[in-house]
């Protein structure tokens, strides 16, 4: 090792940042040269006496702590703020989602009701050609082979309507007896899509609207029903609680 | 809370004031705290929060790149005292230095940071700060003696 790579290695040397493969090599150039130890020994000496010096002096931090601690607390006071605002903010935007969602993809939240809102729209609203069977004695020799009795048939709608006709159609890949109900004047059309064969508890009305069509659900222990008008929701509910009350 | 002390004691060395020199360590703290999530858990908390301090250094400009005032002297200060004059000397030669100079000593010297340690809280290769560690030794070393040599040459003409 010459000279020059010795001093260069002195700060190393000093830090005990040398391997011990360099750090032999650095002590063995320095058993034989003696201005090189001099040097390390006066490096050494020089840091001691800076570091006595400096350590010395008085520093205080506390007025600097506690204005940092001040200003974290207010940090995280405004942190817990804005997460309020942020929270409230998530809150209004799922109503909104939720709300949106419920608007704009209600059809395949219950794709049986849209199912039954598009056929009255196509075959009652815009008249679209089906068979169609106006007695009731023919509609109730079908829905019987569907499990609905004629009782169900004539006496689900309230006196203001009366039957005018009925078929069976298939609605998500299930046969409903899909009954048309007409008011007096013969201006209100209300359809009635029944299933005698998926029976369950539970009498409560539940309503969606598609575009223009309401949908008034509901069970009984003997029927399923939908109806469907272009009435108002409330119409639709009102007309499904009666049906739901005489079957 | 822990290492103000310290970097402080750096800080009032690098900046013109006490009140610059507090308000780097401040930012310094507040910086940590609110970047604490991006400490290696395996790395010195130490030299990521000096690392902070540099680069808060550093990144406020010139303005705080001047030689430092001297630690203000109190009452006892003023009699004759060997060790403080000592202490003075030490504290004036250092004022003296460049600050890159000045920087790797109170790193390492003064607060006992490795050549490794001192490369990554300032982002230079470590063969620089040995480089610059040699050259502020030396200078200092250089100021010391002829500053030492003329308070002697002074003591001897008063007797």
């Amino acid at each position: 090792m010459t000279c020059s790579e010795a001093a260069s290695l002195i700060p190393l040397y000093l830090t005990g940042e040398l391997d011990e493969a360099r750090a032999h090599e650095f002590l063995r150039h320095t058993h034989v040269c003696a201005d090189c130890a001099r040097e390390a020994s006066d490096q050494a000496a020089f840091d001691a006496r800076m570091r006595a010096a400096i350590l010395s002096e008085p520093v205080d931090p506390a007025a600097i702590e506690r204005r940092v601690m001040q200003k974290i607390a207010a940090e995280k006071a405004a942190r817990t703020r804005r997460w309020g605002f942020a929270a409230a903010g998530i809150a209004a935007l799922l109503t909104i989602g939720v709300y949106g969602y419920r608007t704009a993809f209600r059809p395949y939240a219950n794709p049986t009701f849209a199912a039954a809102a598009r056929d009255h729209q196509l075959e009652i609203e815009n008249h679209q050609p089906r068979k169609w069977r106006t007695d009731l004695v023919s509609v109730t020799e079908v829905a019987a082979r569907e499990g609905i009795s004629t009782a169900e048939i004539t006496r689900l709608a309230p006196a203001s309507y009366h039957f005018e006709e009925g078929k069976l159609c298939m609605l998500n890949g299930r046969l409903y007896l899909h009954l048309v109900y007409t008011d007096a004047a013969g201006n209100r059309r209300v359809s009635v899509f029944l299933d005698g064969r998926n029976q369950s508890t539970g009498t409560s009305v539940n309503t969606s609207s598609f575009g223009t069509e309401n949908v008034a659900g509901f069970s009984t222990g003997s029927v399923t029903a939908m109806v469907v008008t272009d009435q108002s929701r409330a119409a639709a509910r009102e007309f499904a609680r009666y049906a739901a009350s005489a079957i | 809370m822990p290492h103000a002390r310290s970097l402080l004691r750096v800080a009032r060395r690098l900046t013109s004031g006490a009140s610059a020199a507090e308000d780097l360590v401040q930012e310094t703290l507040l910086s940590g705290w609110r970047s604490f999530h991006q400490f290696r858990p395996d790395s010195n908390i130490r030299a990521w929060l000096f690392r902070i301090l540099m680069n808060n250094f550093y990144a406020q400009g010139r303005k705080l790149r001047s030689v430092p005032a001297l630690v203000p002297l109190t009452a006892e200060d003023h009699t004759f005292d060997p060790v403080l004059d000592e202490k003075m000397e030490v504290s004036r030669a250092l004022n003296t230095l460049e600050t890159d100079h000045r920087t790797v000593l109170l790193l390492g010297v003064v607060e006992g940071f490795t050549c490794r340690e001192i490369a990554g809280i300032l982002n230079i290769p470590v063969g620089t700060v040995m480089s610059r560690l040699s050259r502020a030794r030396q200078t200092m070393r250089n100021r010391l003696s002829s500053s030492s040599r003329g308070l002697a040459y002074a003591a001897r003409a008063i007797e």
